[in-house]
């Protein structure tokens, strides 16, 4: 399951348009991964590790 | 004449001519020389030691007034300090009375290997003293008291100091830093600045949905500065780089896409966000004109699709379809 798919799970109101614009998920092909670069989101707090686990 | 080859040439020193007053005994002369003993002063023919005037600038002054006459005195050049250069006195000379068993004399600068040492006259071979500082001589064999000493000491840095004729010798340091202009340029001239071209080898590369994802160029068109690696690109020249860099998406209906220029780990510039259709692949671009501090910044390229689902570049192995470009346009 991608990042974008626990976010989504987690949070199913969410769009592909908050991706875009408050919301950044990120993979910098090094290896390690997905990752929120950004969470700017107005009402849904940033998931917690434990979540994303 | 006849002559084996070339005609030889020849060329008069250089010459000023002053008439006597009988009272004048300061007159302005045409060159600056370095010293007295860089010009032969003649007075009615008469050629006069260098003790008997000074020279300061233009100005020759006379010990004692030249007599009255017409165009009687001249002034000829030996050599005309190159102007530009800083001069220093190339020859002196300097006559010493030694004492009793006296062995060292300080002498006006030398440069090393470029003095001359005189005894009663005669001349001295180098073995016969020692003159390694560039101030001083020592003679192996104490002077007797009485003895004159005389030296002429050659210093050539003015000549060291100039800009060597030979040609391609002559380096940047030599030159202002800004000083070369536009004008300066030759028609045609382009400037050597970092210039880069890569695109995306065979090497599949999905995109998670929503997710920038930064993109593998592993292959280079070229690199000219060696400032390319990993995808990455870092110049070295500080200035203002013009980026270019394209994607290919699949074509799928609902997928929109757009391709970000990074700096330094940071989305900086992004292309129009496209909307694929589901019969043609959809490309997307972006160029800017980005500033470069020559040593940490870098710059990377991501690309960012939002179909719902993963989706892999297309395209990919070809230098024309996902490519990243970027070179100097001027200097900071």
């Amino acid at each position: 399951m991608t990042l974008y798919e626990k976010i989504i799970a987690l949070y199913p109101a969410l769009t592909l348009q908050d991706f875009t614009t408050t919301i950044r998920l990120q993979n910098d092909s090094d290896g390690k991964g997905d990752y929120i670069a950004k969470w700017e989101h107005p009402t849904l707090p940033r998931p917690t590790e434990e979540q994303l686990a | 004449m006849s002559y084996i080859g070339n005609s030889p040439t020849n060329i008069a020193f250089q010459t000023d001519t002053f008439s006597g007053t009988g009272s004048q005994t300061a007159f302005t002369m045409s060159v600056a020389p370095a010293n007295t003993t860089s010009v032969l002063v003649a007075v009615t023919g008469v050629l006069q030691d260098p003790s008997t005037y000074s020279v300061s600038g233009t100005t020759l002054t006379f010990s004692a007034a030249p007599p009255s006459g017409t165009s009687n005195i001249s002034v000829r050049y030996l050599g005309i300090p190159a102007s530009g250069v800083t001069t220093t006195a190339y020859r002196t000379v300097t006559n010493f009375t030694a004492t009793a068993g006296q062995t060292s004399f300080s002498t006006p600068s030398y440069t090393v290997g470029y003095i001359d040492v005189f005894r009663n006259g005669v001349y001295l071979p180098t073995t016969d003293y020692t003159a390694t500082t560039g101030t001083t001589v020592v003679l192996n064999n104490a002077a007797t008291v009485g003895d004159t000493i005389t030296t002429s000491s050659f210093f050539v840095s003015s000549v060291l100091n100039a800009i060597p004729a030979t040609a391609s010798s002559v380096s940047t340091s030599y030159l202002v830093d800004g000083a070369v202009t536009q004008a300066k340029l030759g028609t045609g001239v382009a400037g050597t600045g970092p210039a880069i071209s890569a695109y995306a080898d065979a090497t599949t590369q999905t995109l998670v949905t929503a997710t920038y994802t930064k993109i593998l160029f592993q292959t280079e068109e070229f690199d000219t500065n060696s400032n390319f690696a990993s995808s990455r690109f870092t110049p070295t020249v500080a200035g203002y780089y013009q980026v270019n860099a394209q994607l290919l998406f699949p074509a799928l209906a609902g997928l929109t896409c757009l391709v970000a220029v990074y700096k330094n780990g940071s989305d900086f510039k992004e292309g129009t966000r496209t909307a694929v259709a589901a019969s043609s692949s959809g490309g997307v671009f972006v160029s800017a004109l980005i500033s470069m501090n020559g040593s940490t910044d870098y710059l990377e390229i991501y690309g960012q699709q939002a179909s719902g689902s993963n989706q892999n570049l297309t395209g990919t192995n070809n230098a024309f379809l996902n490519y990243f470009q970027a070179f100097l346009v001027r200097g900071a």
